[in-house]
């Protein structure tokens, strides 16, 4: 199969692959996670390449999959529906110190998280300090402290 | 640095302006790398799919190909002859030399080198002898190759790509 398609049809794969499997940050990653992301990405270049090694397809792969990125982040922001659809929305996890225990399962964040974040960005000590947590389209968690 | 009350931030306006531009250039030249791509500029599509018929000698090749990817010349030479009868023509030894790891099908119609030429035998099916040769070039360039048999000569040209 001619590169350019390779690469249209396994950025659609991956994309759908991860925006399936939900949002989790780099600084998130588990040590499995870590590892699953390089095979993922070993078995991705064996389908983007092959066995066909020429810098032509080398710089045809690399530059559809970045116009592909920058198209759907183009297209992202032409419209709030499609950016859902793209990027998720924010979701709040923690709601005036109430913690959301369903929403934070759904979105696979653990509330020790949640806390870590609480303490590393504003110094909280206490759930009840917290405000809002909210995880982010990134997969980030933001952390809007209570006002003293 | 420009500075405003507010903030130490540098802001070259000019410089920006023309990096807007430079960068919109940018990913139109690399849109058109694209489309060249998948409509087979360099190989694997249908701009590069192409075929040349002298006489009875037909060629179905890739006018443009690349460095390590797999690539095709299928042959055709329609005599007439009976189905069994062997065809025979040539092709320059200078090009089948540069041949990198190449694979015949069918096997064994290969049949040596005279001094200008590879000369090959394929038994006729249907009055017409068939042969692929399957290659993977190694080196970028310019490659012309003719095919000479009885039933006249075809030519090819081929650009590789790095």
């Amino acid at each position: 199969m001619n590169p350019v398609f390779r690469a249209i049809v396994m950025f659609a794969v991956l994309w759908m692959v991860f925006r399936v499997g939900g949002r989790r940050t780099l600084a998130e990653l588990t040590t499995f996670d870590f590892i699953l992301l390089l095979v993922i990405g070993d078995a991705a270049q064996n389908a983007l390449v092959g066995d066909d090694f020429a810098m032509t397809t080398a710089a045809l792969v690399i530059v559809t999959l970045m116009l592909l990125d920058l198209g759907v982040g183009r297209l992202s922001l032409q419209s709030n529906r499609l950016r859902r659809v793209i990027d998720s929305v924010p979701v709040i996890v923690i709601d005036n110190g109430r913690v959301l225990d369903r929403v934070l399962r759904r979105e696979g964040v653990d509330l020790d998280e949640v806390l870590t974040a609480a303490r590393e960005r504003h110094g909280l000590e206490r759930l009840d300090q917290i405000k809002y947590a909210i995880v982010e389209r990134h997969g980030g968690i933001s952390v809007v402290p209570k006002e003293a | 640095m420009t500075t405003t009350d507010e903030i130490q931030i540098e802001r070259p306006e000019d410089f920006l302006s023309r990096e807007r531009l430079v960068q919109r250039a940018g990913v139109m030249i690399l849109f058109l790398f694209v489309v060249a791509g998948a409509t087979g500029a360099f190989g694997n599509g249908p701009l590069s799919r192409a075929t040349t018929t002298a006489g009875g000698v037909e060629l179905r090749y890739e006018r443009f190909g690349r460095t390590t990817a797999p690539t095709a010349i299928e042959i055709t030479v329609t005599t007439g002859a009976a189905d069994g009868e062997p065809v025979r023509f040539r092709i320059e030894r200078r090009f089948m030399e540069r041949l990198d790891q190449l694979e015949l099908r069918p096997e064994g119609v290969f049949k040596g080198f005279d001094a200008t030429y590879a000369v090959f035998e394929v038994p006729a099916i249907d009055g017409r002898g068939h042969v692929e040769l399957h290659f993977k070039p190694q080196n970028p360039g310019v490659r012309d190759m003719s095919v000479v048999s009885d039933a006249g000569t075809a030519q090819l040209r081929q650009l590789i790509f790095f």
